[in-house]
């Protein structure tokens, strides 16, 4: 206990240590925070605007006039000059052009660029055409929608910054367990020749970075719940146990990198950056359908990384409950953590040195 | 030579931090790209949808087949959990359930209720218009036989509004080439970053430092030194992005004017990138700190900039707070460059002046970077 204590002091001494590895997930998450603060605004269908031309000589352009001022899906205004109005779709500040021939011909529409929007406007046109076409008024068709998205776009986000802040705690499982590490400190070497248990000196530094780690995530979780106000649901009690659980494996991968690397310090957290980030990447961080596509195409891949299963599991957990793919999720995690605990063990134990 | 050597010796060491980037780089725009590349008139978007069809019969076959035309159909298993994953990270926009007795329902004129799974994206909408217009037009022939709406239906849907692409651009082509570099924002501003800031800090070691303090050798001449081979590692870097862009997006365009111009805003980011990073090997020295505020500039101004999710998403407040940032400019003269068509001043006037406050943020990095560097250098 006094041990743990005083590893505790040491550990939080490392100011610069342990400010960045505390402020960086919260400065991320609050950057996120912004940037998707307008997201369920985004998912909102707004009508695209598009510009018709006026021609006198068009027989169809007053029937047209008519059905525009029923439809709500488009934003329609009407113009004279061609040119002008040309200029406007090269700035991208309209969708589209319609444009009547003379007589009963049907309008065109000029796009500037492909895209979901002109797509939206050549659908809904084609319909007016079809429908003048039948000489019929098309009936509504009921539609009904089974699906709620009970959670914004966001949350994915929000998950992956979570798997990152547990899996960034590594680097402080790394600097503890080096400190006792004999080819790493000095202070490695004063233990390596103490008559001290090293297998009790490693397992407080864990305990350590442990209990470092979980301070951390818990003032992450103060900024989340209080300042930024982020709804997890009725299942944040399992949303923090599934955190510290992914902070396990982020402290058995600082243990590995610190066993397995027979590398410098700095390299090291090289290491458990790159790592990190590249799970994150696939776990879909930097756009979420990447995530999608990884558990489709190579679904091992997902089920072997730390933050993919942690961020299913928060999924999992805040849309279906602490059912099997939750806990399926907590066991591949424990699995993971255990794995590499064992090969840091078998790579710790027993190492002597003639020379250092 | 002996400094090159040494630098080269540490970027060796660290060479797949900068693999791992372009991976993702590579990735992240194939997954995004657009499809009907070459492609210079309309071509329509296709949202990706799962059609259900449990009726079976003409009517419903027809319905499915023209979903399948206007739409990227996909086979996804209805059971477990795979379809909902499947909407709610954008895989699938529309699932559409054709339910029994749907075309004798059709037929008889009778209203037929649609049962859909909708993510509400633009997506969705779109595949919603496809398969509202298949069933008002199927239901404006009845009463009739359903293999008479199926065939009458699909001969008048034929007819479509024709559209005029207005640019002579490859615009599918230059979009994934937008992707592709904006994304590079991230990879140079992490991957190069943090690559030349690894070798760069060994030199900044005390014990080094110390070393070359008592050496022959000027610390403005290390500093040189340094400087060369961090834009040797940036050149080389930017050129394995550049033949990798030939693959992920075409010779084509990569060759077109526009495209080149794409190539020259990224060689002017990673100029801001290189004084970037060799400014933070000056002010910081622990490695955590140094690791920690490249992943919140080169993360963070991707997200904020419209890297990571498109700018039209991001808040007014965040799009002022972007303006501080070089990496906006930069992503802004890629969306430029993807519409781009007339080259005179009065088109070229917002990408100069993006140029220029990238420009102008490296030459202040450079002052501020000497300026530090003097004063390290007198403290010896």
């Amino acid at each position: 206990m006094k041990r743990l204590f005083y590893n505790l002091k040491i550990t939080f001494k490392n100011k610069e240590l342990i400010f960045w590895t505390f402020a960086f997930p919260i400065i991320l998450i609050t950057l996120f925070y912004a940037a998707f603060s307008n997201i369920t605004a985004a998912d909102n269908y707004t009508a695209p605007k598009i510009v018709a031309i006026e021609n006198e000589n068009s027989k169809l352009l007053p029937v047209y006039k008519q059905i525009f001022e029923k439809v709500d899906a488009l934003d329609v205004s009407f113009e004279n000059n061609f040119d002008e109005t040309k200029q406007k779709l090269e700035k991208e500040d309209i969708i589209g052009i319609i444009t009547f021939e003379d007589d009963m011909s049907f309008p065109k529409l000029i796009i500037e660029k492909n895209g979901t929007s002109q797509t939206i406007v050549q659908n809904i046109m084609t319909e007016i055409e079809l429908s003048i076409r039948s000489g019929k008024q098309f009936d509504e068709v009921k539609i009904k929608n089974t699906y709620e998205r009970n959670q914004e776009m966001a949350m994915i986000e929000y998950f992956s910054l979570l798997a990152m802040a547990c899996l960034y705690g590594a680097m402080i499982g790394t600097k503890s367990l080096d400190k006792s590490l004999a080819n790493m400190t000095a202070s490695g070497k004063r233990i390596a020749v103490s008559a001290i248990s090293k297998a009790k000196i490693v397992l407080v530094s864990l305990v350590t970075s442990y209990i470092t780690q979980l301070i951390g995530l818990a003032l992450l979780f103060l900024h989340i719940l209080f300042i930024l106000k982020i709804d997890f649901g009725p299942e944040l009690p399992g949303v923090i146990g599934l955190t510290a659980v992914g902070a396990l494996a982020g402290l058995a991968l600082g243990t590995f990198v610190s066993a397995a690397f027979r590398v410098k310090e700095d390299t090291k957290d090289g290491i458990t950056t790159g790592f990190t980030m590249l799970c994150c990447f696939f776990s879909g961080m930097m756009g979420p359908s990447m995530k999608f596509v990884i558990d489709s195409a190579v679904p091992f891949l997902n089920k072997i990384n730390p933050a993919a299963l942690l961020t299913d599991g928060y999924y999992s957990l805040t849309n279906f409950g602490a059912g099997e793919r939750f806990w399926t999720d907590v066991i591949l995690l424990l699995v993971f953590s255990g794995v590499i605990s064992i090969i840091s063990v078998k790579i710790l134990r027993r190492q002597k040195y003639d020379n250092l | 030579m002996t400094t090159f050597k040494t630098y080269l010796r540490i970027v060796q060491k660290n060479i797949w931090i900068i693999i791992m980037y372009t991976v993702m780089l590579v990735l992240f725009s194939a997954v995004n790209s657009s499809t009907g590349r070459g492609q210079m008139d309309f071509a329509a978007t296709k949202p990706s949808t799962a059609v259900y069809d449990y009726d079976g019969s003409n009517l419903s076959n027809a319905l499915a087949d023209y979903v399948k035309e206007h739409t990227e159909t996909k086979e996804i298993p209805k059971d477990g959990d795979t379809l909902s994953d499947a909407l709610y990270y954008s895989d699938v926009d529309y699932v559409i359930y054709i339910e029994k007795g749907f075309g004798e329902k059709i037929a008889k004129g009778e209203d037929s209720e649609i049962e859909v799974k909708s993510n509400n994206s633009y997506g969705s909408y779109l595949s919603e218009t496809i398969v509202s217009r298949f069933v008002k037009v199927a239901k404006s022939f009845a009463p009739m036989s359903e293999t008479e709406i199926a065939s009458k239906t699909s001969a008048l849907l034929k007819n479509e509004t024709k559209v005029e692409l207005n640019t002579k651009l490859d615009t599918s082509g230059l979009s994934t080439a937008e992707f592709y570099y904006n994304f590079m924002n991230y990879s140079i501003l992490a991957g190069l970053v943090f690559a030349i800031s690894y070798a760069t800090i060994g030199f900044r070691r005390r014990m080094v430092k110390k070393r070359l303090n008592v050496s022959s050798t000027s610390y403005r001449k290390i500093n040189r030194d340094l400087m060369i081979c961090n834009s040797i590692l940036a050149i080389a870097m930017l050129t394995i992005y550049t033949i990798l862009g030939l693959f992920v997006i075409g010779p084509s365009v990569i060759f077109s004017t526009n495209g080149l111009l794409m190539v020259l805003n990224s060689i002017i980011l990673t100029i801001f990138a290189v004084s970037f990073a060799f400014l933070l090997t000056n002010l910081v020295e622990k490695n955590n700190a140094l690791l920690a505020i490249i992943n919140i500039v080169s993360i963070g101004s991707s997200f904020i900039c419209g890297v990571f999710v498109p700018m039209e998403w991001v808040p007014d407040f965040v799009v002022s707070l972007a303006h501080f940032l070089p990496s906006f400019y930069y992503i802004d003269n890629n969306r430029i460059f993807a519409t781009l068509e007339k080259f005179d001043g009065e088109h070229l006037g917002p990408v100069l002046f993006n140029f220029s406050i990238i420009i102008g943020a490296t030459i202040l990095l450079i002052i501020i970077n000497s300026i530090v560097s003097r004063k390290k250098g007198n403290e010896k």
